[in-house]
């Protein structure tokens, strides 16, 4: 089973996004911050993170710079998510490594899309 | 100084961004209550919340594309009008009048794409009765047309939105209504585009041209 680890802030939306992606058969970890996910990283690099944009500690575009440095850090797709309107935000999010974005609001239907995009499912998986 | 159209959408940007935080909550909220809701206990409550959800949802997407210009009619370079199709098929799922999208690809400054999608808006406004909106595209000449149909009951531009495309202010202060035509009408002439209106047999068509648009 391929793990996505969940970086936000936000208690309820970690669970939220581990109600979706447990449906679409990843087993999930959390993370509350860049740093902690970082550390989670280190120990054990996930195939997937689902990454939220603004968070104190450490936020989602230093915790993808910092990742795609470390050992095996190229290898895990990311797709962030974002509540910015402003697509210069985007672009400096896929040139730092993302490899997926969401503008929020989304629902299970969209992110299960998105990760068919990414290359995380598959049309018949999903 | 700023101008006003762009300070118009950085402040609509603004709006969008801040209001995507709690609407995602309301969103996820929502498809967790459903799950919870094996029984049918809350049904009524839950459809008034779909629809309430659905239609604030379908307006913040356009809101940030017709005004904040993030996303698909963000930046600079050539967009598809079909990259309006997605969010302006979700915005009339919300809306009274019915949608038809029989567009050929368009290729158009992303700039103008905003207008485009401002004048789908103003299509909305213009079948008070509902209807049906059709989508189209065609050469005129050497320059090419999209043409926003309109067919309904009482189907019409209103005056006072028609004046405010054309750039006229309203003598007794500014109603609610007239500031999206007005800045349809500013971002049109800035972006080189000319706005027509059709109309014949209980029908209207808002016509886009410009040299700017290209069909393959």
């Amino acid at each position: 089973m391929r793990t996505c680890l969940v970086v936000d802030d936000s208690r309820v939306i970690r669970k939220v996004a581990r109600r979706i992606l447990e449906d679409l058969r990843f087993r999930v970890e959390e993370a509350g911050d860049g740093l902690e996910a970082l550390t989670f990283c280190r120990k054990a690099m996930p195939e997937a993170v689902l990454l939220d944009w603004n968070m104190p500690v450490m936020s989602g575009i230093d915790f993808l710079r910092a990742l795609r440095k470390e050992r095996g850090g190229e290898s895990p797709i990311v797709v962030f998510c974002t509540t910015e309107n402003d697509i210069d935000h985007i672009s400096e999010a896929i040139k730092a490594g993302a490899d997926e974005y969401i503008m929020k609001p989304f629902d299970g239907d969209i992110l299960q899309s998105k990760f068919i995009e990414a290359g995380l499912l598959t049309h018949e998986a999903a | 100084m700023i101008e006003g159209p762009r300070l118009a959408a950085l402040v609509a940007s603004r709006v969008c961004h801040d209001m995507a935080e709690p609407m995602n909550a309301l969103i996820q909220g929502l498809e967790m209550l459903k799950e919870n809701d094996t029984a049918g206990k809350n049904g009524d409550a839950i459809a008034l919340m779909e629809h309430g959800v659905a239609k604030a949802w379908a307006k913040l997407e356009f809101f940030r594309f017709a005004f904040a210009g993030g996303g698909a009619a963000g930046g600079d370079g050539d967009g598809h009008l079909e990259e309006a199709r997605a969010v302006a098929e979700k915005l009339y799922g919300a809306l009274k009048p019915a949608l038809e999208w029989r567009a050929p690809a368009v290729t158009m400054p992303r700039a103008t794409l905003k207008v485009a999608m401002n004048a789908l808006f103003i299509a909305n406004e213009s079948l008070p009765k509902g209807g049906v909106v059709t989508v189209d595209a065609a050469r005129a000449g050497d320059i090419v047309e999209i043409r926003i149909g309109c067919a309904g009951p009482r189907a019409g531009v209103r005056p006072a939105t028609w004046a405010a495309l054309q750039g006229e202010l309203p003598e007794d202060g500014y109603p609610g209504p007239v500031a999206q035509p007005l800045l349809t009408g500013i971002l049109a002439r800035q972006t080189g585009v000319e706005i027509l209106q059709r109309s014949g047999d209980g029908a209207v068509e808002i016509v886009l041209r410009s040299p700017h648009f290209a069909m393959a």
